[in-house]
């Protein structure tokens, strides 16, 4: 049981939403199970109680520049961008603009 | 014989907390204690407060604060290190707080210490500019009529 609830907690991709995003989302995170994709396909598969992700964050076809999408901690700007590949295990985290107090 | 010399710095903790745990009186208690070792002749330490006017003016009842803990902690980390080098710090420490906040209340503490004065104050500009534009922290803004705002520091 134990090993069955390992191995499906590290199947899957993990998408954290923070501020403006979780509130357009109406969650926390989502998790995906899949082999790998595509962020671009994630944001337009992941969907919340205003739409999907990709209505909010895209802007003919590119990245808003006030949003940040990191994998595993790092920018998607200094991997492949919007074609970056995602896999199990990875953590996405989408922000809307910093602000610290 | 090579005489090599190693400057010890102290910069284990810049970090998020949780509004309850952020006792800002202790947190000065501690940074004061920490530096008084003699090295340092100068401590400069800065508070955040919950402002009542906000973005355009409005009226502002309550602050939220969010942040992604991991990452941000890390890149607080990042911020004092890169300060102690740059301006020859003896520390730097950078807390934040995370929750919801009443007007008046302290959300952030940031204090650094150097053997002397000099450049204390750029170096001080320096991390305010940079915690509240580097590190995954959220703030929004709840007015008067209950509507919200999320503020961009940039």
């Amino acid at each position: 049981m134990e090993l069955l609830c390992f191995i499906a907690g590290t199947m899957a991709i993990t998408v954290k939403y923070f501020a403006s995003v979780r509130e357009y989302m109406g969650k926390r995170q989502d998790t995906i199970v899949v082999d790998e994709v595509k962020v671009i396909e994630l944001l337009k598969r992941l969907k919340g109680i205003k739409g999907t992700l990709d209505k909010l964050l895209l802007k003919n076809g590119r990245l808003k520049s006030i949003y940040t999408i990191v994998v595993n901690g790092r920018d998607i700007n200094s991997l492949n961008g919007l074609e970056t590949i995602v896999k199990d295990g990875d953590v996405v985290a989408i922000f809307p603009p910093f602000s610290g107090g | 014989m090579v005489s090599i010399s190693l400057k010890i710095v102290i910069n284990m903790s810049s970090r998020v907390v949780d509004k309850g745990a952020f006792d800002i009186l202790k947190i000065i208690d501690e940074f004061l204690r920490k530096n008084s070792d003699g090295r340092s002749g100068a401590i400069l330490i800065f508070i955040g407060i919950a402002r009542r006017k906000g973005l355009h003016d409005k009226d502002v009842t309550k602050l939220l604060i969010e942040s992604y803990r991991e990452m941000a902690n890390e890149k607080l980390r990042e911020i004092s290190a890169d300060l102690i080098k740059k301006y020859d710090l003896n520390d730097c420490l950078i807390v934040h707080a995370e929750g919801e906040f009443n007007i008046g209340e302290p959300l952030v503490f940031v204090g650094i210490a150097k053997q002397h004065r000099d450049n204390l104050f750029d170096a001080m500009s320096e991390a305010i500019v940079r915690y509240k534009t580097e590190p995954p922290l959220f703030k929004k803004e709840i007015y008067k009529n209950g509507s919200g705002e999320w503020i961009s520091s940039k």
